[in-house]
């Protein structure tokens, strides 16, 4: 095989930015570098971790997100796909301002909720009058747990469902009619179609679609951090964020890089879990 | 060739050895090729600036003489400083000649470093932020050495400046930030000692430099004196409040009626009992409760006290910055002085109220010999988070520290609001303020309980220039420094941004033109300035861990709706914790 | 569709519309209103223009963040796809040991939070001298770049059926020339979904960038984190909110340039 000289750049850039941090990450796990004193303490910030209920309530908590936010904004974009893939004027205009979103900076997404939620602005004043008549209870993103999670939720879905919405509709759009006419020829119900003749066709981009939004939800950082900034207590603060205070705030250094360590180990399995459950085994270069 | 359906060992040696092979070369081509040094001296003027203009016609001297040490080819330097010194004119301490002699020694004393590039990184506070548009250029075109800027927010400062003291990497070579990391600094030796590198290279002082006339020196130096930044702006803390509302005889009525004592304002209540030296007299926490309870009319949109308590640093640094001084909960400064005056008060020490006796590190809490959970303590988180909520307004959940600032500002129905910072008068006094003409000033507040005449009651903020241990370029960085905060530019730059460092201009009698205007914040500052205070040195030390930790506690104590007397056990425990386990405590961290 | 559906449709997308217009004027206003207005509550802007001024004037910081964006994103978007082509090809077209194993290494690359690579790449950087350079942060972002694009270029790879690459050996080609002039074509809505996140993911990264820039190679969410958290006066939202918009633009310009494509390209066939 000649041209096999194709694949070392990438090899060599991806293992210097890639793996030199691990060593290092790894190096400083086993000791407690940048504080008073760096002593070496073996295993010793890898089983404070297990201990500390900040980590494992926040894992949890960006596990929850995660589960709910992808269960909203999957289906939803699949939905919308089904809903809006005639062409027409109006599909393509709320097309546009679908796919917007996904575009921006969660910086700046972060931003933009952080005014649009104020009590004098406009998603504050819409919210605020639909739950007080609701349930009597005015909206408080930053006293209610429940209103800071479920607004943290509300935004992301509203950063993603385009991403989410494009891929099905090109999936749905390059979809092999001839099942679908032979399905309906045999009389089969809607859903009979969809499951048997199309779910099957979208099943790639589906993957790949959960796969992405996976791993970015689990990675989450800055819209809430800038919206919330960790929320009513910890109520919405993310493994990102805790990483980040005990790393670059409180430069307890050796504990953060075994947390970082253990995160990505986590983020990493999971993935695996994901790609071997809906490929069948088959892995991912399929 | 097959087109790989076997797993070929051949492909795969050759991929891994074209892999190695790729690692050798790209590192060795990577070294030579790396880009240049950061900063390295590059001569980014050209001096040989032809120097024809000074050709005379008729053998008259149509140039000035050279200034000594200085020759034709520091002609456009000169120009500059001459030009620059225009631009002063007479908005000065100085007098024309003091002026030119300062600024030409900065022409002289930058010879040797002409071309340097600095790495400046601040904290945008407004005197930065005017120090870097209206005296950057000059500094530049007067000394040849380049400037390089990152603006930035608080938290970022101290997250950016603890990288280059940990990194010890010289990221920066000059360092704008508050005095909160001075202990820090000194402790690490990461800071310039900045009256050592005046002995040792006494040509880079200045003329006029004139350390006596810094405001609070002792913030910014050691036990013995040493200079470890250059003081460039104060924010002064205490109490801003409406007048009008205060002055209104149906009010005052009203008042009397209901709380059965008259109804001053804060400031003649601080000025009765400096006259009679009652603590009853005076302006006190207790006061300052019922004048905010008194003036919360929510149906008439008026509120006695506004304050932002959205999860933020300033759930760290509003503690420290002052609420701790208003309830008195230091230790007084030692017999004959006064919290001015000193470094390091020895016992109970603020910010938070830690035990730092012989500069040993000890606890917040009362059982490690702090004062954090104490009845002043309690009776402090109780007012900040729990009662002073009552008296504000909805939005005061929304929002932060500085953005209840902003709120006095705009929307003017605020009574009170303390601890609130003093070079927000220019932003009080301006066109588009609400409170334009009715705001004044006052000192803190205190808990009378606790309250001794020697201890700190008003917080002051300086913040300055310090210079990077680790940088190679620090007399380039003392000359960009000093020129920032020379007495010959002072002036000019409180007419703009209030925040005065030094006692000649506070003295000037063209600032103190602006006191009205500026609801008499220059008064205070001369009235109050003995109780003026910092942050301890010795606590400073730990004081960059102790800010993300305290807000981080006080963001959970919000979110779970503790008391204000639990929230306070909880923040003292934490940070004792937290200092146990790191080895802080018990620690002797002085002489500093 | 039934009254039912039809109408049921209709709320749906009125409520979309609602919900996606709204941030978009919302965030132009805010751009377009003095400090006062924003501090009472936007809904019409007072035409305050000092903002935009600021944005493209004024200090420097926000001009120089958008520059600074438009190099590193440009510059990362050409290095991966110059990498990872060539990568993607022999990942789809070769066999060989471990092959699997090492793209799904690639793919965990992507997977990592970026504040777990931040502090070593601050101090190896620093060592470098590649510390606030635009080459680091390039550099800090192929962790990311390099996996997404191979994925996403294997991908499409793979559903060019190797017939097509035995055909032409069989006439003779080298493998650079049935690259050159039969696989890149059939590639190029491949490569430009490729392009495209690649270059929108620089675009909008902040946390390298505010680890590993300062003052010379800030980039722009960098720089409107800073803003955001900065005391002073108080927090500019104004100019903030512009410069969120100015964020935008680039990436619809883009987007407007391959929709095309994009909706071509996203077919990615039955496997």
């Amino acid at each position: 095989m000649e041209k096999t000289w194709l694949l070392p750049p990438a090899l060599i850039v991806t293992g210097f930015v890639g793996i030199l941090p691990i060593f290092a990450l790894l190096n400083y796990s086993l000791q407690t570098p940048f504080e008073l004193e760096n002593k070496f303490v073996g295993l010793d910030n890898f089983s404070k971790l297990f201990k500390d209920y900040r980590f494992t309530d926040a894992v949890i908590r960006t596990i929850i997100f995660a589960a709910t936010s992808l269960a909203i904004q999957i289906p939803l974009g699949l939905g919308l796909a089904y809903l809006l893939r005639g062409a027409s004027k109006l599909n393509a205009f709320i097309s546009s301002l679908l796919i917007l979103p996904p575009l921006f900076p969660p910086v700046t997404i972060g931003m933009m909720w952080l005014l649009l939620t104020r009590s004098n602005g406009p998603f504050g004043l819409i919210f605020n009058s639909i739950l007080t008549s609701l349930t009597g209870e005015a909206y408080n993103i930053y006293g209610n747990a429940v209103h800071s999670f479920a607004t943290i939720i509300l935004m992301d879905v509203w950063h993603w469902t385009g991403l989410t919405y494009l891929i099905f509709l090109a999936a749905l759009s390059s979809m092999d009619e001839t099942y679908l006419l032979s399905a309906r020829t045999e009389g089969a119900t809607r859903w009979q179609i969809f499951k048997y003749a199309e779910f099957p066709q979208i099943l790639y981009p589906l993957l790949f679609i959960i796969l992405i939004r996976l791993i970015d939800s689990l990675k989450i950082f800055d819209e809430v951090f800038i919206l919330t900034g960790g929320g009513p207590g910890l109520s919405t603060e993310f493994v990102t964020q805790y990483i980040r205070t005990m790393s670059i705030e409180q430069w307890i250094f050796g504990y953060s890089s075994a947390m970082s360590l253990v995160y990505l180990f986590i983020i990493i399995i999971f993935c695996w879990l994901l790609i071997i459950g809906l490929t069948k085994g088959r892995g991912i270069l399929e | 060739m097959t087109s790989g359906a076997n797993v070929d060992r051949r492909t795969t040696l050759k991929i891994i050895s074209g892999t190695v092979a790729g690692l050798v070369v790209g590192g060795v081509t990577g070294w030579f090729a790396r880009p240049a040094e950061v900063g390295a001296e590059t001569v980014t003027r050209t001096v040989a600036e032809t120097v024809t203009r000074t050709v005379t016609v008729t053998g008259v001297q149509t140039t000035p003489q050279f200034p000594p040490g200085l020759g034709p080819e520091d002609r456009p330097f000169l120009d500059q400083a001459y030009k620059f010194i225009d631009f002063i004119g007479g908005d000065t301490v100085l007098t024309r000649s003091q002026l030119e002699e300062e600024i030409i020694h900065y022409v002289r004393a930058s010879k040797p470093y002409r071309g340097q590039t600095l790495k400046v990184m601040y904290e945008a506070v407004p005197g930065a932020v005017w120090e870097e548009k209206n005296l950057t250029p000059w500094f530049e075109n007067i000394t040849g050495i380049r400037l390089s800027f990152e603006s930035m927010s608080n938290f970022e400062t101290i997250q950016k400046s603890l990288e280059d003291a940990r990194l010890k990497a010289g990221i920066f070579d000059v360092i704008g930030t508050d005095q909160d990391m001075n202990g820090f600094y000194i402790y690490q030796k990461s800071a310039v000692n900045i009256s050592d590198l005046l002995r040792r290279k006494p040509e880079l002082t200045p003329p006029h430099f004139d350390v006596q006339d810094f405001f609070l020196r002792a913030s910014y130096s050691d036990s013995a004196g040493n200079l470890y930044a250059l003081h460039a702006y104060n924010a002064f803390a205490g109490t801003v409040y409406r007048k009008d509302l205060f002055e209104d005889p149906k009010n005052k009525e009203e008042f009397k009626k209901r709380y059965g004592y008259e109804l001053k304002t804060p400031m003649e209540y601080y000025s009765e009992a400096m006259r009679t030296g009652k603590v009853e007299d005076d302006w006190t926490t207790e006061k300052a409760r019922d004048v905010a309870e008194f003036f919360t009319q929510p149906d008439k949109g008026i509120y006695g006290y506004i304050t932002g308590i959205r999860p933020g640093d300033w759930l760290g640094w509003y503690i420290a910055d002052g609420l701790d001084d208003c309830f008195q909960l230091s230790d007084p400064a030692p017999e004959g002085k006064y919290p001015l005056d000193v470094t390091h008060i020895d016992g109970v020490s603020t910010p938070w109220a830690i035990n730092v006796k012989d500069e040993v590190i000890g606890g917040a809490s009362v059982k490690n010999g702090g004062r954090l959970d104490s009845e002043g303590g309690q009776a402090m988180y109780k007012w900040w988070l729990e009662d002073s909520l009552k008296f504000a307004p909805k939005k005061a959940f929304e929002i932060g520290v500085v953005e209840a600032h902003d709120a006095f500002k705009f929307d003017g129905n605020y009574a009170t609001m303390w601890p609130f910072y003093f070079h927000w008068a220019t932003g009080l006094a301006a066109a588009d303020s609400a409170v334009n003409g009715k705001f004044e000033f006052a000192p803190y507040p205190v808990y009378a309980p606790y309250y001794h005449p020697r201890k700190p009651r008003g917080y002051i903020d300086p913040s300055g220039w310090v210079l990077s241990a680790y940088s190679p370029r620090q007399e380039a960085s003392f000359l960009f420094a000093s020129f920032m905060v020379s007495k010959a530019v002072e002036l000019k730059k409180n007419f703009e941004v209030g925040l005065p460092v030094r006692w000649s201009t506070i003295q000037d009698k063209r600032f103190k033109e602006l006191d009205r205007e500026w609801g008499g914040m220059i008064t205070v500052v001369e009235m109050a300035q003995k109780n003026f205070f910092g942050t301890d040195n010795a606590i400073g030390v730990v004081y960059p861990s102790i800010l993300p930790l305290a807000r981080d506690k006080a963001t959970e104590a919000i979110g779970r709706g503790l008391t204000g007397p639990e929230i306070a056990k909880y923040v003292a425990e934490a940070i004792d914790d937290f200092l146990k386990t790191t080895g802080w405590m018990g620690r002797k961290v002085g002489p500093l | 569709m039934t009254f039912i559906a039809k109408t049921l449709k209709i709320i749906l997308l009125s409520f979309v519309v609602f919900m996606f217009f709204i941030p978009l004027y919302f965030t132009f206003a805010v751009s377009l209103s003095s400090k006062a207005r924003i501090n009472e509550g936007v809904i019409i802007p007072d035409f305050y223009l000092g903002n935009w001024l600021e944005i493209f004037g004024g200090f420097g910081y926000w001009r120089n963040g958008i520059i600074n964006s438009l190099i590193v994103s440009t510059a990362a978007m050409g290095v991966s796809l110059l990498v990872s082509l060539p990568a993607a090809f022999v990942f789809t077209r070769y066999r060989f040991l471990a092959d699997k194993h090492l793209f799904f290494w690639l793919l965990t690359n992507r997977m990592a939070p970026p504040v777990v690579f931040s502090i070593p790449y601050l101090m190896i950087w620093r060592g470098l001298n590649l510390w606030d350079t635009h080459y680091g942060l390039v550099l800090a972002y192929m962790v990311f770049l390099i996996p997404l694009t191979i994925w996403i270029l294997a991908g499409f790879l793979s559903s060019i059926p190797k017939e097509i690459d035995e055909a032409a050996y069989i006439d003779g080609y080298s493998t650079f020339t049935l690259f050159r002039k039969i696989t890149l074509p059939l590639l190029k809505p491949a490569i430009g979904v490729a392009m495209f996140f690649a270059w929108l993911f620089s675009w909008t990264e902040m946390f390298f960038a505010s680890v590993l820039t300062s003052s010379v190679a800030k980039t722009l969410p960098a720089q409107l984190l800073t803003a955001l958290g900065k005391v002073g006066w108080g927090i500019e939202y104004g100019p903030a909110a512009a410069a969120g918009f100015v964020s935008v633009i680039p990436g619809l310009i883009l987007l407007y340039w391959i929709r095309k494509y994009l909706l071509r390209g996203f077919v990615i066939g039955r496997l």
